[in-house]
């Protein structure tokens, strides 16, 4: 086990080094680039130096091991680290800064279905391509529309067989990294009245007709990322990139692939907003050790101790909640309501970390030389992205309650 | 307390004041005129925080109103309407654009204790664009009649007269007030610097406690106003959406987890607005001094919570969508944050709570003796 100190719980020491190289990664690129972004109100481009440095230096196919890892079956006796290595990663990440994070090239949440849902030669012709050093590469995850976000079964975007190839029709929204990306998966319905049973996912390359244009969402924070809508127009792609084949479909199978591509990014969200929240509470420490003499016992220094005490609380019950939902994936056991439990629990926590940070500076809160305005609003989006806060309480009560599952709640 | 010696049985209650809440037709039709105008403030509200303040039509047909001063007694040229409708229409001005609003209306509101108190020389009276600090912890430093010390952030582009209320002392800068201007995360509208100061003290006043709390309370209680209208913005804004979204079958707002939300926003929203009515008719009543001050930052702090908890949801009841500028609510959520955090915030309110609470206990205290 590692003993660098970068994480509260002992790690392997693969696991150290892999936090050690984020936090240099993460001092020297994300924060200052995070910030940059910010400042200009968009982006960086894709050609920025930084994607290519990373490309080179292999981190595509490391995020393709985390985020579409091949089943780990071999090695009988030894233990899995890979969903508790992802989660350490990207709080230590998101800690630099979120909107960076979720920038860097690779195959993002378009990754779990390809590689759960595709078939060998799908998932060697679609993730493959990020083991290529020579330029950065991007996959998105398409399957908010505006008419369905919590309640995916009501996706209206049509997917019609003709002949080999299978037409799309519709529009998606808030998809991130897709105006970069290689390959959007795209979910589609061959008939709405179906609701889940119709849902079908496909890769979508970039290139294909009828893709596009992009409209980039002007967001609350986050900046340094693209969220963006699209139409599909009569968008054609073969038959091989429907994700698993026609047999797949036997039930609730897309449906089930989107779903479980969850188990693990609710925990890494969770784990991102911990990243954002430690973010501010340190930031909010080293304010408060210089502008206050905190020696002196007076009651406004109190009550920003308790502050800083109160914020630091939330985010350490909130790290537990992230490393148990990672661990159970790890033994491949069932995890869903621990990382309902996670998301829920620090998307909220966090939030509340940065707003009682901007209390904790007064009015030097609200500059947005301070970081922590900015973190007020990249943090909002963790209870939205995933399956919003509502959706996991329901998930909650469901698995504790036995609560009635309404038509269709699955996000 | 000594065992022979009981506690009195019931704590006396704060000074009773006469509180009914017919408003009377000139002070519909007065809130009417805000709320007309409100609506241009509303629709221009992108543009005013993209150009970092407001068009000057806007200023002067705000100016051409008359809301202004409609607070202050005649002789120092107001219209002598009253402290609560005063806040009634801050707080529509809120609903509207609580940052526009702060920039329109920061003349006044900086002023008012001169003018309730009497103090300073009438020039002050005429400043254009007067700004305020706090500074309870008297962090800045008082030397040779000059102040020194870094104001981090203040709400306005330009100032010709700063009052500082630095511990009990209250002092005017007239000069020397050169405001650099930052990026702020809200509030934009109302413009945005910073101050390194170094700079003469043109007249100090040294306030009776009670006093200078009111002063603090005063200066907090339009930003109330204007959390409270934010609050109400939020909260009608998601509403709409969400009794007109559907989801697994039925409007977002029936779903019995959201019901629930906007059960506790409308109770937020209502008792923020109740308690802002209360504070200025006791205001009223009482005068300037700690009875009226308590009342005046309880005010604060839960219109400041109303506000937070109410823009919070806000986005969060409208989704992803809401987390998009193509809605407002996103930037109300910025900017309750923000106006929660001026005029001392939350800290310099409860200190000034919290003591006149030790102060109510241990007169039960001395009752008992
Ligand atoms: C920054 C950002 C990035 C995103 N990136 C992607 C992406 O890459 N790909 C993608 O497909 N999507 C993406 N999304 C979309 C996101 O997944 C959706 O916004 C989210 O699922 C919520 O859906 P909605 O916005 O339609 O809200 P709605 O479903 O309309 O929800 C509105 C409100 O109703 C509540 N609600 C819904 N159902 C219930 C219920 N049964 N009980 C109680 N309350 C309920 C919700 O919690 C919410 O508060 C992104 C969103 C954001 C903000």
């Amino acid at each position: 086990m590692g003993s660098l100190g970068l994480y509260p719980f002992q790690v392997p020491e693969k696991v150290e080094r892999l936090l050690a190289t984020t936090r240099i990664l993460g001092r020297q690129y994300l924060r200052p680039l995070g910030l940059e972004a910010d400042r200009q109100g968009h982006a960086h481009p894709p050609d920025h130096p930084l994607y290519a440095m990373l490309a080179q230096a292999g981190y595509m196919e490391r995020r393709l091991a985390q985020e579409a890892p091949e089943e780990e079956d071999g090695d009988a006796g030894r233990e899995r680290w890979g969903a508790r290595s992802a989660i350490a990663a990207l709080e230590e990440a998101s800690y630099w800064d979120r909107g960076m994070a979720v920038s860097l090239p690779g195959p993002g949440l378009g990754g779990p279905p390809v590689a759960q849902l595709g078939t060998p030669e799908q998932r060697g012709r679609f993730l493959s391509i990020f083991r290529d050093r020579s330029r950065p590469r991007w996959g998105a995850f398409g399957m908010t529309e505006a008419g369905a976000g919590s309640d995916v079964a009501r996706i209206a975007t049509r997917c019609e067989r003709r002949g080999d190839r299978w037409v799309l029709r519709g529009e998606k929204t808030f998809c991130s990294n897709s105006p970069r990306a290689d390959w959007i998966v795209v979910y589609a319905t061959v008939d709405p009245a179906l609701g889940r049973a119709g849902h079908r996912a496909f890769v979508v390359p970039r290139e294909t007709p009828g893709l596009g244009p992009f409209k980039v969402e002007r967001k609350m924070g986050l900046v340094a990322y693209e969220t963006a809508s699209f139409p599909l127009a009569d968008c054609e792609v073969p038959a091989e990139n429907l994700l698993g084949g026609e047999a797949a479909y036997s039930g609730n199978a897309g449906f089930v692939s989107a779903m479980k591509t969850f188990d693990l990014s609710r925990a890494a969200i969770a784990a991102m907003a911990l990243g954002i929240g430690r973010s501010a509470l340190d930031h909010a420490s080293a304010f408060a050790a210089e502008a206050f003499d905190l020696a002196r016992p007076l009651n406004r220094h109190r009550r920003v101790a308790e502050r800083l005490a109160t914020m630091g609380r939330r985010l350490d019950a909130g790290r537990l909640l992230c490393w148990k939902a990672a661990w159970l994936v790890d033994r491949r056991m069932p995890n869903s309501l621990e990382a309902s439990m996670a998301k829920a629990w620090c998307a909220q926590a966090a939030l509340e970390t940065t707003s009682l940070a901007m209390e904790v500076l007064g009015e030097a809160g609200v500059v947005r030389d301070e970081r922590v305005e900015k973190l007020f609003r990249d943090v909002k989006a963790m209870d939205l992205v995933e399956g919003t806060g509502q959706i996991q309480r329901l998930v909650i009560a469901r698995r504790t309650l036995d609560y009635p599952r309404d038509e269709g709640v699955g996000r | 307390m000594t065992a022979s010696a009981p506690r009195p049985e019931v704590v006396p209650p704060e000074t009773p004041i006469p509180m009914d809440f017919d408003l009377g037709e000139e002070t519909r039709e007065v809130l009417g005129l805000a709320e007309r105008f409100g609506e241009g403030l509303r629709r221009g509200a992108r543009e005013a925080e993209a150009r970092d303040g407001l068009a000057p039509e806007t200023v002067s047909a705000y100016s051409g109103l008359g809301l202004e001063r409609l607070h202050w007694g005649e002789a120092a040229g107001g219209a002598g309407l009253g402290l609560r409708l005063k806040t009634l229409v801050l707080e529509r001005l809120g609903h509207a654009d609580a940052a526009a609003a702060l920039a329109l209306d920061r003349r006044a509101w900086v002023l008012t204790p001169l003018v309730t108190l009497g103090g300073g020389p009438r020039a002050d009276l005429e400043a254009a664009s007067p700004a305020l600090h706090l500074d309870p912890g008297e962090c800045l430093g008082l030397r040779d009649g000059r102040l020194g010390g870094s104001i981090p952030y203040l709400p306005a582009a330009r100032a010709d007269l700063l009052l500082v209320l630095r511990g009990r002392v209250l002092h005017a800068l007239r000069s020397g007030l050169d405001l650099e201007a930052v990026a702020p995360g809200a509030l934009h509208a109302a413009g945005a610097s910073r101050l390194a100061l170094d700079a003469p003290v043109a007249w100090s006043r040294e306030l009776e406690p009670a006093v200078a709390w009111w002063v603090g309370a005063s200066w907090r209680f339009p930003l109330a106003a204007l959390l409270a209208g934010l609050a109400r913005a939020s909260y009608e804004y998601a509403r709409a959406y969400c009794l007109e979204r559907v989801v697994f079958g039925r409007p977002v707002a029936h779903h019995q987890a959201v019901a629930f939300i906007f059960a506790d926003m409308a109770m937020a929203v209502e008792t923020a607005g109740l308690c802002l009515e209360e504070a200025a008719v006791r205001a009223e009543a009482l005068g300037p001094g700690a009875p009226s001050a308590a009342a005046l930052d309880r005010a604060w702090l839960q219109a400041s919570e109303a506000a937070l908890y109410c823009t919070n949801h806000g986005v969060q009841l409208v989704g992803g969508a809401g987390y998009m500028r193509d809605h407002p609510v996103e930037k109300w959520m910025r900017e309750a944050r923000a106006l929660s955090l001026l005029a001392g915030g939350p800290d310099a309110a409860l200190e000034a709570l919290a003591g006149a609470a030790l102060t109510r206990a241990s007169a039960m205290g001395e009752g008992a003796a």
